[in-house]
């Protein structure tokens, strides 16, 4: 069981966020280095003459991590799905605003999970990600 | 390339690299810190989810293009041991299916996976909308109201 996260404690429904990261070129290209992706779409601009825009990736499986670090010790969990869909593109620049809740909570071989379900919006508020994430909370398992 | 079940996408040759692992030291109980991983079965401290969803996204960005931004969908399972700094993978997938959906426009379905020696500690599925040639140079990914 996780020593961080009273996993008994945790409420199906539990808003959490928002949390909000501005999205700078250098974070940008820091991506494209650490991935070595360097599609221009990112760095130089859409095929269709529109600015750069954030990797779809971009924090990607992260972002629910924060959500959930910002209410609980997240230090020890680990992704175990992720899951997204892609809905618009955002800038590079502009700030993006998650926020989420937790959708379930399960037990599985002795292991405990949250599933979070979040979306990402850009300045104007509009959606440009949804996604469900299931979060292992500890590699420390329930006794049986 | 023929887009119908069965065809394989070229795969993408990366080696993992997590910035954080250079720049910042893990907790004791963190599945990215070395020993604690170690100790718990693992070769050593796990990759995050968002970097190993940041390799399958670029295999899909190539081959939906920048439909992908806007129809892309896909869902990720981590298992098995994980994967490590330094580790040299290949980003791959396959065509399960093809849905015909109007103007030349088709929803491809695929399964996707990272395989390192053989092994694949990351399986999912994806799906998006690969655009036909003509809708795609009258519909740009940006808008003029969008840009504002």
């Amino acid at each position: 069981m996780s020593p961080a996260i009273p996993f008994d404690q945790i409420t199906i429904g539990e808003e959490l966020g928002p949390w909000s990261t501005t999205v700078t070129p250098q974070v940008v290209q820091d991506y494209c280095d650490d991935w070595d992706d360097h599609n221009p779409m990112y760095l130089t601009g859409t095929a269709d003459g529109g600015p750069p825009i954030v990797p779809p990736a971009y924090m990607a499986g992260l972002f629910c991590f924060r959500l959930l670090g910002m209410k609980y010790n997240a230090g020890a969990t680990i992704g175990a799905q992720t899951e997204h869909e892609n809905l618009r593109p955002v800038r590079v620049g502009e700030t993006l605003t998650a926020q989420g809740h937790i959708a379930e909570k399960y037990i599985r071989r002795g292991l405990e999970y949250v599933v979070v379900e979040s979306t990402v919006s850009d300045e104007a508020g509009q959606v440009i990600r949804r996604s469900r994430d299931h979060i292992l909370l500890s590699l420390e398992r329930v006794p049986s | 390339m023929i887009v119908a079940p069965g065809t394989t996408l070229e795969p993408t040759r990366k080696v993992i690299f997590q910035r954080s692992f250079v720049t910042k030291t893990y907790g004791s109980d963190s599945i990215h810190n070395d020993d604690y991983t170690k100790q718990n079965g693992y070769p050593g401290a796990l990759i995050s989810a968002y970097v190993l969803s940041g390799l399958v996204s670029e295999l899909l960005v190539k081959f939906f293009g920048e439909s992908w931004i806007t129809s892309g969908k896909y869902h990720l399972k981590f298992t098995g041991k994980g994967l490590q700094q330094g580790n040299t993978v290949n980003c791959g997938g396959v065509i399960t299916k093809v849905e015909e959906c109007g103007e030349g426009d088709r929803r491809v379905f695929l399964d996707v996976w990272i395989e390192k020696d053989g092994v694949r500690p990351v399986i999912g599925t994806a799906t998006g909308i690969l655009r036909g040639n003509a809708k795609s140079k009258s519909h740009p990914l940006w808008s003029g109201e969008r840009l504002g």
